[in-house]
């Protein structure tokens, strides 16, 4: 074969193997465009058929029913979707702060010292693979004793439970890649632990703890389960909200059901672009390498 | 003196993993204790008993539990599930894994976009499915214009289809998670032994099997365990889109567990279920993992 051949060949390999990737880009984009596209559709165009790809009609109506409970265009009307929203922001950074200092702390012993707790990898990982529906319950009856139930701080309890072995294991690798000479100058210098800890150890896995911040984040953002069991009347999740909506209106509220999906969906999509790269490396409790 | 450090030291850090430890145990030991009990009583909320006074029936709800068809068809219902979502979600990741460790234009555009499902929200996910499915959505559109016929199944509420819009939303949001898992695996292969292959004369094929592959197989390993264990638990979906139904054909077992403990509170009996499923897949995932990693484990 000429060379000249074989680049004409390659080239159009090159080509092909582009126009497959965007292909299946695009078309793996799809249900989330539909979602898009749907929000901005008047109710006029939710189940016409054809269905319209491009809303012929834009409208913002359904983000302000979400936004207020109501919009001129609907004949129901319903609480606004802030209050959940804010709910979730508040539960959720509220959990992702405290998982992320317990973490930093048992992390830290588990790292420098080398120590074994309760917290050994296995024991962290089979409730894991229990199901959680199961474990739910006892959580219930405990959480009636100390009256959690429906209650901010009850959540928060179950979110930082729930996300603390991520945490720990997540920070625990990144701790251990922490340069030996460093810990070993500190300590000459007179440096207490906590002086290693707080100004040697975090700046050095600053990027570590950014990425793990962000992900135990979204795993509180998007959690249902527990909100639905534990405290789905008074402490209402934006999840929650968009479960309530679909079930109280069949479904069949397209446009405002997508909206919100939107608005939840939004922040978390901005988390994980920014911590791509270790997505993985968190949903496999930090033991594939980074 | 030293030793008077290094007992500082330690006490340091049995107080830095205290609440670690203390959270530990009252959110995963102590509910795993209860569940133990809860399995060998007869405990059901609406009787008006109190968890310690009902009555020890020891193995009875394990026994009952296995003879139950429900519970062994949502097992296996699940099971197919999964394995049908792991099987395409393979499919799918590894291909975009290895164009993209190629040279690609546009890479780092097209690399956090096709990894935005991972972040979706579970129940935003079946929103997304419920619109493209629904009986005036575009799949039914678009399968008419295939068929050049009206198509109008209604997806969520027919006998036979109900699993399909939910296995596909399943592979969407899990895709992402096995394609940057090969993907990070791929990257850590020498390109030098690749060059050398080629010039060898082998082909994309012979060097996938002959040189990738062996390499993958403990990343491959880790991913099958992770995904498997998020499929056991697939619940959000199910509980937005169909309620297990028509009748149970969508009911997985977590579903199952759900309905069950929550709706007929029958804790005791889900309580012995959930120790059986922990109980398969300890097993399952040991003899999975032996069986890919070979004599290296």
């Amino acid at each position: 074969m000429s060379s000249k051949k074989l680049i004409v060949k390659n080239t159009s390999r090159k080509v092909f193997v582009h126009l497959f990737l965007y292909i299946i880009t695009a078309s793996l984009l799809f249900p989330l465009f539909w979602m898009i596209m749907t929000s901005f559709k008047p109710s006029t165009e939710w189940v016409s058929y054809p269905p319209t790809w491009i809303p012929n009609d834009p409208t913002l109506s359904n983000y302000i029913f979400i936004l207020f409970g109501t919009s001129g265009n609907f004949a129901r009307t319903y609480a606004s979707a802030v209050v959940p929203y804010l709910n979730t922001v508040f539960v959720s950074v509220t959990a992702t702060f405290i998982a992320l200092v317990v973490g930093v702390l048992g992390s830290y012993s588990l790292s420098r010292f080398r120590t074994r707790g309760v917290s050994s990898l296995i024991s962290i990982i089979m409730p894991r693979m229990f199901p959680p529906m199961a474990m739910i319950i006892p959580m219930m009856i405990f959480f009636q004793v100390i009256r959690a139930i429906d209650t901010y701080w009850g959540l928060i309890i179950v979110y930082i439970g729930f996300t603390l072995p991520y945490s720990v294991f997540m920070l625990k690798g990144f701790m251990d890649n922490v340069p030996k000479e460093y810990t070993e100058a500190a300590m000459m210098d007179g440096l207490s632990e906590w002086q290693i800890l707080l100004k040697v150890w975090i700046p050095v896995i600053k990027n570590g703890l950014m990425t793990t911040a962000l992900f135990l984040l979204i795993l509180n953002w998007t959690e249902y389960t527990f909100a639905l069991t534990l405290s789905s009347r008074e402490v209402e999740t934006i999840t929650l909200t968009l479960a309530k909506l679909f079930s109280n209106e069949a479904g069949t509220y397209y446009g405002p059901q997508s909206a919100l999906g939107i608005l939840a969906a939004i922040p978390t999509i901005i988390f994980g672009i920014f911590i791509h790269k270790y997505l993985a490396y968190g949903f496999t409790f930090g033991t594939l390498k980074k | 003196m030293s030793n008077q450090i290094k007992r500082k030291t330690l006490q340091l850090n049995k107080v830095m993993l205290l609440p670690t430890n203390v959270i530990m145990f009252f959110l995963i030991i102590i509910p795993t204790i209860l569940v133990i009990w809860f399995s060998l009583v007869n405990y059901q909320p609406n009787l008006g008993l109190n968890f310690w006074q009902s009555k020890f029936i020891f193995l009875e709800n394990y026994i009952k539990i296995l003879q139950d068809k429900a519970f062994l068809y949502a097992f296996l219902r699940t099971i197919i599930i999964s394995v049908i979502c792991i099987i395409v979600e393979f499919v799918i990741g590894l291909l975009i894994a290895s164009i993209l460790s190629g040279e690609i234009l546009g890479k780092k555009i097209i690399f956090p976009i096709l990894i935005i499902p991972l972040m979706i929200p579970p129940i935003v996910v079946g929103n997304n499915f419920w619109l493209i499915f629904s009986a005036n959505g575009p799949v039914n559109q678009i399968i008419s214009n295939i068929l050049n016929r009206e198509f109008t199944v209604s997806w969520f509420s027919h006998p036979q289809f109900s699993i399909i819009p939910i296995i596909l939303s399943e592979i969407w949001h899990w895709y992402p998670l096995i394609f940057l898992i090969l993907f990070s695996g791929l990257a850590n292969i020498s390109i030098s032994e690749i060059r050398a292959a080629q010039i060898l004369g082998a082909n994309e094929w012979q060097i996938f099997w002959r040189i990738k592959f062996p390499k993958l197989k403990g990343i491959i390993a880790i991913a099958l365990v992770i995904r498997m264990m998020e499929a056991l638990k697939v619940f959000d979906i199910i509980h937005l889109l169909t309620r297990g139904g028509p009748g149970t054909n969508t009911e997985t077992i977590s579903y199952y567990l759900f309905k069950y403990g929550f709706q007929y509170g029958r804790v005791s009996y889900i309580s012995a279920g959930a120790w059986i499923i922990l109980f398969i897949s300890l097993i399952s995932f040991s003899l999975a993992l032996r069986s890919i990693l070979g004599k290296e484990r």
